[in-house]
Parts: structure tokens; C-alpha cells; sequence
């Protein structure tokens, strides 16, 4: 049974996938240890994300229509194949959880200080679940309207930085030892470009199926392109100072002064996290809830919602104690964790359908 | 503020439930109910502040581990 009625179209996808990808790494800007040269990192961790997305285009395109967790079904057994679409929804909920807790972190350290952790979390994720029941055509259209917004402000952000932009601090380029360099650049794809694995949740809905793997590439492209620039604004503005601080886009927009009366004008960031912030949680808050109806063989997901928002909500509040561990985290142990969500399973399980149909084919019908 | 908890809990029953009960689909009552009482569990030890691991951490120590770090 097919439990979303909707469907979207590949301009659709492009817009939410953009706005996915940009989602917390405007806020956790990716590569940032590798200094001046994050920008080549992020290049780097682009390359590596759109080889991987092929697998994930392929996927789509061998089982239109079926996401994921259906795929497993079929591929793997109904038995093994539960356990790998757990492993891979528990992904989706453990990575929604964590972007919420980065946001509610930020809101709690820049501007809301003595607001409890619980109320800000709580805003944002009953504005997720309200997206999510209505279900992916307005979680798309949404993006439609939040992610002109958004580009709007981000084109303003870099005008009116350039003034304090110094090409010489982002040289001399390729500095940093090659090993360093391509770790930085995997812990890049990972965060934000193969995070894009959550997708394979929401392209089923496509109302051309062929279009997925072509709609997958150009939105990584085009986010990957729009990172880079923002990686390059900020170690273009504050230097090597961008490998010790938190939040570097914050900085670096903190510091726009246009003729005096235009400053202050961090409130863009906080504009842009928020919003890629509500759609990132709600698209994994979405494939999450789908994920578990299709598990459990529901009839519909409406009734998951509220539940599965809750124990979100919870795991956010307990996913780490301070910033610091939680940024540890993000950089240092983020890429091997992910690695088997998104490389492994959906890899695996493209070899192993590769390999399978072949021998249903000659069993006959 | 337990108060609160089972009245947040008591108003996201009476958000599910008069709709699966009309439709008699006790399946998806069950899965549900499953869900909103580890929602309620959790929120309780939260609340008693009964020391859960912080998440991070217990991967990043078993990532630890698998390093041999």
C-alpha cells in the first residue's frame, strides 16, 4: 500500500535537496579544520559526494517508486531486510535529532540564553510535525518559497562582505598535507553532501522517476557550489581564525558594516539557519515517520507522527552535555558513524540486487 | 511539571486516537501506543533526572573502541 498520495516534481526536489544540504552547514560550515584551504576540502567532499550518489540514483532508478525501506524488503529478505531498514531509519531519526539539538544549541548560545533548551526545541519541532503530517508536497513547496529567501540573503551576505574580503588569506592553496587534507574532505561529504542518502526516502515520489538521478546530482552540485563560496566568504573575512571558531558564518556576517546604520545584521543567519534548519529536521522527520509505517506495515503514517516527534525531541535534549562535545562529535567521530549509513547499506544493497536478479529472472515467473 | 507531561501526553492521545478507534485499526493503535509510551518513559526519566548516557558520547567511546584508542 502506498501510504503518501503525493508526488513531486524533479524542480521540487532540487529545491528541497538544496535547502537540505544547506540546512545545518550554514551553521557548522563543513571542513573547517582544514583552515584556508576548506574551501578545496569542500570541493573535495563534493566530488566524493556525487560518486556516492550515484548509487543512490541507481537505486531509484532499479526500484522506482520503492523507497528504501521496501527495497530492503526485497532485496535482502523479509527478515534481514527489517534490520537493515531499522539500521538505516534509525539513522534518519539519530541525524534529525542532532540537527535539532545543533539549532537549538546555536539559538541558546547567540541569542536566547536563558530560554530552556526544551521550549526552543519544542517551537521547531511542532512546526516539523505540522510540515510532516500534511505530508512531501508541502515540505516541497515550502522549500520552494523559503529557498528564494534564502538566496536572496545569501547573495546580500556576500555583497556586502566583499569589502572586508582578502583573497591573500585564503593562499597559499593545497597547504595542508594530502592525508589531512582528504580526511577533512571525507568528514565534508559526510556532513552535509552524503547526507543526501535520506532522500531515497522522498524520491520515490518523483512524478518522473527517471529524473532522480539527474535532479540528485544538480542539487549537489549547486549546494556544493553555494558551500564552497560561503567556506571561502568566511576564511576570505576572518582568516585562520575560522578553524577555532563554532559558528564562522555568524562571525563573519556579524562583522557586515554598511555606512554605519546597516549593521548588525547576524539576524540574516539566524533567518537562514532557522528556516534550512525546519527543513532539514523535517525532511528526516518525515522519512523517519514513512520509514516506521512502512516497517510496521501501517495503512497510514499520520498517527507516527506525533510519537516519533516526541521521541525525537527527547533524543535531542540527550544527545550530548555542552557545544564543545557536541561539535567534537560533528567533526572527529560524525564521518566514521555515518559511514555505514551512507556508503554501506545503500551500496550493499545495489551489489546484492545486481546480483539477485539475475537468478530470479532465470527461475522464471 | 509532571502535570504538564501527562497532560502533553493525555492531548497527543486525544490528537490519535478518536480517529484510529473510529476506523478500527487496532494495529496501528498498538504501534502507536508503543511509540507514545517510550515517549512518556523517556520524558518521566528526564524529568526525574535519572542519569541516561549522552549519545555522542557512548558512540564516540565505541568508535573509541573499535580504533583501539
Amino acid at each position: 500500500m502506498r501510504l503518501e498520495r503525493g508526488e513531486i516534481p524533479s524542480t521540487g526536489m532540487l529545491a528541497l535537496l538544496i535547502c537540505f544540504v544547506l540546512g545545518s552547514s550554514l551553521l557548522l560550515t563543513p571542513g573547517g579544520s582544514a583552515g584556508h584551504d576548506a574551501w578545496v576540502a569542500v570541493l573535495l567532499g563534493l566530488a566524493e559526494g556525487l560518486l556516492i550518489a550515484q548509487v543512490y540514483a541507481a537505486l531509484t532508478t532499479r526500484f522506482p517508486g520503492k523507497t528504501l525501506v521496501e527495497i530492503s524488503d526485497l532485496v535482502y529478505g523479509r527478515c534481514i531486510g527489517k534490520i537493515v531498514a531499522a539500521l538505516f531509519l534509525w539513522y534518519l531519526f539519530h541525524l534529525g535529532s542532532l540537527v535539532l539539538s545543533n539549532f537549538e544549541e546555536m539559538l541558546s548560545a547567540l541569542i536566547l540564553q536563558n530560554t530552556p533548551s526544551l521550549v526552543i526545541s519544542l517551537g521547531l519541532i511542532l512546526v516539523c510535525a505540522y510540515a510532516v503530517n500534511e505530508g512531501i508536497e508541502v515540505l516541497v513547496r515550502c522549500s520552494y518559497l523559503l529557498g528564494v529567501i534564502i538566496f536572496a540573503t545569501l547573495i546580500f551576505d556576500i555583497l556586502a562582505i566583499l569589502p572586508l574580503f582578502e583573497v591573500n588569506r585564503l593562499l597559499p592553496v593545497l597547504d595542508l598535507p594530502v592525508p589531512r587534507l582528504l580526511l577533512t574532505a571525507h568528514g565534508a561529504a559526510s556532513f552535509p553532501f552524503l547526507e543526501s542518502v535520506s532522500f531515497l526516502m522522498v524520491m520515490p515520489f518523483l512524478n518522473k522517476s527517471s529524473e532522480a538521478g539527474p535532479s540528485l546530482m544538480k542539487g549537489l552540485l549547486l549546494s556544493g557550489v553555494i558551500l564552497a563560496v560561503i567556506v571561502a566568504r568566511n576564511s576570505g573575512v576572518l582568516g585562520e581564525t575560522t578553524k577555532i571558531l563554532i559558528y564562522p558564518s555568524y562571525q563573519t556576517v556579524e562583522m557586515i558594516n554598511i555606512l554605519d546604520i546597516g549593521a548588525r545584521l547576524e539576524v540574516l543567519v539566524f533567518i537562514n539557519v532557522l528556516t534550512m534548519g525546519f527543513i532539514k529536521v523535517a525532511t528526516l522527520y518525515y522519512g523517519t515517520v514513512l520509514g516506521v509505517a512502512q516497517l510496521f506495515r501501517l495503512r497510514t503514517y499520520k498517527p507516527l507522527v506525533l510519537p516519533i516527534g516526541i521521541l525525537m525531541l527527547i533524543l535531542s535534549l540527550q544527545d550530548a552535555p555542552n557545544t564543545p562535545v557536541m561539535v567534537d562529535f560533528a567533526m572527529r567521530f560524525y564521518p566514521f558513524y555515518s559511514l555505514p549509513f551512507q556508503i554501506v547499506i545503500p551500496a550493499l544493497t545495489l551489489i546484492l540486487a545486481h546480483l539477485r536478479r539475475p537468478r530470479r529472472e532465470a527461475a522464471g515467473p | 511539571m509532571i502535570i504538564l507531561i501527562i497532560m502533553a501526553f493525555a492531548l497527543a492521545g486525544l490528537l490519535i486516537y478518536p480517529d484510529l478507534i473510529r476506523k478500527q485499526w487496532w494495529y496501528e493503535l498498538a504501534v502507536t501506543s508503543l511509540f507514545l509510551i517510550a515517549g512518556f518513559i523517556l520524558s518521566l526519566l528526564l524529568y526525574l533526572q535519572v542519569q541516561l548516557p549522552y549519545l555522542s558520547l557512548v558512540i564516540s567511546h565505541f568508535l573509541r573502541g573499535i580504533a583501539g584508542q
